[in-house]
C-alpha cells in the first residue's frame, strides 16, 4: 500500500485516493520461463546463449 | 536478530510448533529468514544413532597425513571403524558419535563413507558440527564416565531452534525477546507472561547519592539517564543456562556481570552499561558532549579521538564510554571489581547513528539505541538487572537511584474510523476484531462514533501514530493471507508510442536478419571513453555519475551501447565464436542542465568476422564499411525511412576513412563503419569488426507522417535521360543527385548514379559519374521542350554548384 503522506505530498487528497505499489523483475520472470540458471547469462551476450532463442 | 524459541516460549505460552510459528511471524511481517538447529535434532532414530564412544586406538591413515583410524567402542558386539580428520583425537577419549542414518541439525541424514580407501562406519563429532558453537578446534572431548553406547541426548544440552529474523526498521521493540513475545502474543492470542520486574532487596549500605553524583549536560542527546549501584559483586563465571542462552542468540560469555548486561539486553532491548565504580573519578557521572579531539582508549585497545558531535558518558575526568556504543578499558568491570555501578539510558536514535557511522563502531548496543528506544524502558531493564546481579554475583543493591529524565508528553490517541479498516484493506474486518487486535499489541480501546479511539501502548509509540498505521497492524494480524484476491478493473486506453514502434520493428528485422538481441550493462567504467578512442574535449565524455558505485567497472552510465557490445563481442571471441552479429536497442544518458538526464535511444549493433549461415555453395563474407552501411539502410528502410550512406564523417571510434553517415529527410540517423583498429585492441577485440548505430528519436522525426499517395506514372509515357558528367571527387555522389532533384523540379521523378568512372580520360581529382533522370507527369504525355527543359535545368545547376562538366 502507498503510504498516504506520498499521496499528500503530490497534491492528491489521501482520503480519496489509495493505491498500490508493486514490481517484479522481467529478468527473473524470464528466468524461470526459460529454466536460465545463472541470471548473468541474460547480461553477457554470450552467442551460444542468444543463439538459443532465435 | 537471532531468537532462540526455547528463551521466547518462557515468556508467552504459545503451543504452535517451531514450524508453525515461524510461518505466521512471516505471514505478518517478521520474516524469518532462517531456522537453526542447535545440538542433535530430537526426531524418532536420532536417540539411537548418537552415541557415547570410547576411542580404543588410534592409527595415521596409511594415504593421509591428516587423518586417523579409529577403533571406537560404541556399545555394539564389536568395536566400529571411523576415520577422523580432528587434530585431537587420541586414544582413551571419551566421545560423541553419529552413527550412519543419524540426522544432522542442518538436515543431512549420515551415511557410510570412504576416506582415502578407508571405510568409516560413522563420525565424531564437534561443536560445530552440531551446530553448537560457530567453530570449533577439533572434536568434542566428554567426560570419561560416560558409558560407552548410551545416547548423546542425554548428555548435551537440548537441542534448541533458533530463529533469525529480519526486522523492520519500524520495529526497535523487537530488538528484544520479550518485544517479539508480545509479538507472538499478539499475532497468536498466546497467553504472554508479565516480565517480573521486582527488585532484589536493597541491603546496601547508605543511599546511591553516599557513592557516585549524577550530571546530564545533554538532555538533548540523552533523554533519560538511570544509574544505581551495586556492591560485594563477585565476579565470576556465569551459570551454564545463561551461557546457553547467550550463544544461541550469538553472543559470548565474558563474565556474570557483563554476561548480565548482555543478557537483559537481549531479553528487553534496552542495552545496560555496568562500570567499575571505584575507577571512576569523582566519583561522578557526567553526560556530555566530548571535546574536539578529546581521546578515548576503547575496549578493543584502539584509541580513538572524539568530536564535539559525539556523546560521552564522563567520570569526572575523562570519557568511560562513547554513550551507547563502546566503552573504554579504564572503567570496564574487570575480576577484580567489587563495587558496580549500573547504567540503564536513553538515547537520541539519530545521534547514535552518526556517532556509529562516523567512528566505523556498530555494536549490539548502538544498533538496539539507533532506533530511538522509549524512556519507560531503562527502569525495567534495571529491575531485572539488579535483581540477577544480586541472584548470580551476589551483589547487594544500594538504596535509591540516579535518574534524569527530559518531560515525556503522553500521546494523544489516535481515531481508527471502521470504514477507513474496509476501505485500505479491502476487507471488512469487525470492530470486535479490530478492537481485540489492537488490545492485544497492548492499545487501550475506547468505542466512538464509527470509530475506535486507540491509545498506543509506550513500546510502540514511535511507530503507531497516524490512523493508517493502525490500519496496518490490524490488517497484518487479521491476515494478508485472508484478504481475497481479486484483478483491479483496469479502464486503460493505451497503444505503442510512435518511438515504441519503432523500436520493435527495428528489432524484430534486426532479428529475422539474423542478429542476436543482447541486453548489457547500463552502468559502465568511465574509461570506456578513453577506449573509444574520443578526444579530451568531446562532448560524449560528460557522463552521469553513480553514487556509491560498486566498483570502477560500474561507475557511471553509458553514453553508447558500443563499448557494452564490443565487451560482449571479446567474450564471444573469447570462447570460440569466431563469427557473430548482436544488437542491442537501449537508452543512454545525458547529462542535463536539470541535473537529470536526457535518455535518448539508439539501436546499435556490431558485427565481427564472417556473419551469417555457412553452406556448401558459398562462405559468407567478412564484414566490411559496407555491411554496416547497408544494414543501417535496410533497417532504416524497415520503418519507412529512405536513408543514404554519406561519407565526410569523422567518429573516433571508426575507422578514419571506412565509415559513413546515414541521414535521411536532411538530418543525421545513424553512423556506420568498421571498428578503428585501436578501438578493436582497447576492447581486446579481433577484426574484423564493425558498428552501427542508429538514433531512434532521428528516425522517428523523418518517419513520414502521412500515408503515401499513388502517383499514375503507368498509363502515360516515362522518359528517361541519360547524362555523363565529370565532378570534383570531393563532391559527393548523394550531393550530386539532391542538386538536380532540386532544379529539376516536379517533372523530374527519380534521379540515381548508376556508373561510376575514374582513371584514364578523366582528369586527376575528378570523376564520371553517370546519372539518369526520370522524367513524366501524371495524367499526361510532356512535349519534348517540356522533357529537355528539365535535363537543361539540371545541367545548369550541376555545374553552377558543384562545378560539373558534361562529358560529350
Amino acid at each position: 500500500m502507498v503510504d498516504p503522506n506520498v499521496f499528500a505530498n503530490v497534491g492528491y487528497d489521501p482520503e480519496r485516493w489509495t493505491g498500490f505499489a508493486f514490481g517484479f523483475g522481467l529478468d527473473r520472470i524470464a528466468m524461470i520461463r526459460h529454466a536460465i540458471s545463472d541470471i548473468r547469462l541474460l547480461y553477457e551476450g554470450d552467442l551460444r546463449f542468444l543463439g538459443q532463442f532465435s | 536478530v537471532k531468537l532462540p524459541l526455547e528463551w521466547l516460549r518462557e515468556h508467552v505460552a504459545t503451543d504452535l510448533d517451531d514450524a508453525a510459528l515461524a510461518e505466521r511471524l512471516t505471514a505478518t511481517g517478521t520474516a524469518v529468514e532462517r531456522t537453526i538447529t542447535r545440538g542433535i535434532p530430537v526426531i524418532p532414530g536420532n536417540r539411537e544413532a548418537f552415541r557415547i564412544g570410547k576411542v580404543l586406538t588410534a592409527e595415521q591413515h596409511p594415504d593421509a597425513d591428516r587423518l586417523r583410524v579409529l577403533s571406537v567402542d560404541t556399545g555394539d558386539d564389536a568395536p566400529r571403524q571411523i576415520v577422523c580428520g580432528a587434530p585431537n583425537v587420541a586414544a582413551g577419549q571419551t566421545v560423541a558419535v553419529a552413527l550412519p542414518g543419524a540426522v544432522m541439525p542442518g538436515g543431512q541424514k549420515l551415511g557410510k563413507a570412504k576416506l582415502r580407501g578407508v571405510e568409516s562406519l560413522g563420525m565424531v563429532l564437534s561443536e560445530s558440527e552440531l551446530e553448537m558453537a560457530e567453530t570449533s578446534e577439533g572434536i568434542l572431548v566428554l567426560d570419561d564416565h560416560l558409558a560407552a553406547g548410551a545416547s548423546v541426548i542425554d548428555v548435551l544440552p537440548p537441542a534448541g531452534t533458533i530463529l533469525e529474523l529480519e526486522l523492520t526498521p519500524n520495529r526497535g521493540d523487537c530488538q528484544g525477546i520479550y518485544g517479539i513475545a508480545r509479538e507472538v502474543h499478539a499475532i497468536t492470542g498466546a497467553a504472554l507472561h508479565d516480565l517480573d520486574t521486582t527488585l532484589p532487596p536493597e541491603d546496601g549500605a547508605g543511599q546511591v547519592g553516599d557513592y557516585v553524583s549524577l550530571r546530564v549536560d545533554a538532555p538533548d542527546l540523552c533523554p533519560r539517564y538511570m544509574a544505581r549501584v551495586l556492591l560485594d559483586v563477585a565476579v565470576g563465571p556465569s551459570p551454564d543456562w545463561m551461557v546457553r542462552r547467550l550463544e544461541a542468540a550469538g553472543m559470548r560469555s565474558i563474565n556474570n556481570v557483563v554476561d548480565i548486561t548482555n543478557y537483559v539486553m537481549l531479553l528487553t532491548a534496552q542495552p545496560l552499561h555496568a562500570f567499575d565504580l571505584d575507577h571512576l573519578a569523582g566519583p561522578e557521572i557526567v553526560v556530555r558532549r566530548a571535546g574536539e579531539g578529546e581521546p578515548i582508549t576503547t575496549l578493543d585497545g584502539q584509541e580513538r579521538k572524539l568530536t564535539s558531535d559525539h556523546l560521552v558518558i564522563a567520570d569526572a575526568e575523562k570519557p568511560a564510554v562513547i554513550a551507547g556504543i563502546f566503552g573504554a578499558e579504564f572503567a570496564e568491570v574487570s575480576e577484580g571489581t567489587t563495587r558496580v555501578l549500573l547504567e540503564a539510558a536513553t538515547f537520541d536514535g539519530p545521534s547514535i547513528i552518526r556517532t556509529s557511522l562516523g567512528l566505523g563502531l556498530r555494536t549490539e548496543s548502538s544498533a538496539r539505541f539507533e532506533k530511538g528506544q522509549p524512556t519507560e524502558l531503562p527502569p525495567v531493564a534495571m529491575a531485572i538487572a539488579c535483581r540477577l546481579m544480586h541472584e548470580l554475583a551476589g551483589a547487594a543493591l544500594v538504596p535509591g537511584v540516579l535518574d534524569q529524565r527530559a518531560p515525556d508528553h503522553a500521546p494523544a490517541p489516535i481515531t481508527l474510523r471502521h470504514a477507513r479498516v474496509a476501505a485500505i484493506l479491502g476487507v471488512q474486518v469487525s470492530p470486535d476484531e479490530s478492537t481485540q487486535i489492537l488490545q492485544r499489541l497492548g492499545c487501550q480501546v475506547q468505542p466512538g462514533d464509527g470509530a475506535l479511539v486507540v491509545t498506543v501502548p509506550w513500546w510502540r509509540t514511535a511507530d503507531l501514530v497516524r490512523e493508517i498505521d493502525l490500519v496496518e497492524e490490524v490488517g497484518r494480524v487479521h491476515g494478508l493471507d485472508r484478504i481475497p484476491a481479486e484483478l483491479p478493473r483496469v479502464e486503460a486506453h493505451a497503444s505503442l508510442s510512435a518511438q515504441q514502434l519503432v523500436v520493435r520493428r527495428l528489432s524484430r528485422y534486426a532479428a529475422d536478419q539474423g542478429l542476436s538481441e543482447a541486453i548489457t550493462y547500463r552502468f559502465v567504467p568511465e574509461h570506456d571513453a578513453d577506449r573509444l578512442n574520443l578526444p579530451a574535449d568531446d562532448e560524449r565524455r560528460r557522463v552521469i555519475r553513480i553514487s556509491n558505485a560498486l566498483s570502477d567497472e560500474m561507475a557511471v552510465m553509458r553514453r553508447s551501447l558500443v563499448p557494452g557490445l564490443l565487451r560482449a563481442v571479446e567474450h564471444n571471441q573469447a570462447h570460440q565464436q569466431r563469427d557473430g552479429a548482436i544488437f542491442e536497442v537501449g537508452r543512454t544518458y545525458i547529462p542535463a542542465a536539470d541535473g537529470l538526464a536526457d535518455e535518448p535511444e539508439e539501436l546499435t549493433a556490431v558485427l565481427f568476422g564472417a556473419p551469417g549461415p555457412r553452406g556448401w555453395r558459398q562462405a559468407p563474407a567478412e564484414v566490411d564499411v559496407w555491411s554496416a552501411t547497408g544494414l543501417g539502410i535496410a533497417l532504416a528502410a524497415s520503418v519507412g525511412v529512405h536513408a543514404a550512406a554519406v561519407a565526410g564523417v569523422k567518429e573516433p571510434w571508426l575507422h578514419p576513412v571506412r565509415q559513413a553517415r546515414l541521414t535521411a529527410g536532411g538530418i543525421v540517423v545513424g553512423v556506420a563503419g568498421e571498428v578503428h583498429p585501436l578501438v578493436l585492441k582497447a576492447f581486446g577485440v579481433k577484426g574484423p569488426a564493425v558498428a552501427l548505430t542508429l538514433r531512434i528519436p532521428a528516425l522517428v522525426q523523418v518517419q513520414p507522417a502521412e500515408p503515401r499517395r499513388y502517383v499514375d506514372l503507368i498509363s502515360v509515357p516515362v522518359s528517361t535521360r541519360d547524362l555523363a558528367v565529370l565532378v570534383p571527387e570531393t563532391i559527393t555522389a548523394a550531393h550530386v543527385l539532391d542538386v538536380a532533384r532540386e532544379a529539376g523540379g516536379d517533372l523530374l521523378r527519380g534521379a540515381e548514379v548508376f556508373d561510376h568512372y575514374a582513371g584514364d580520360q578523366v582528369p586527376d581529382g575528378k570523376v564520371s559519374l553517370a546519372v539518369r533522370l526520370t522524367i513524366a507527369e501524371p495524367g499526361r504525355t510532356l512535349t519534348d521542350d517540356e522533357i529537355e527543359g528539365v535535363t537543361e535545368r539540371a545541367i545548369a545547376a550541376l555545374r553552377d554548384q558543384v562545378g560539373a562538366e558534361l562529358r560529350s
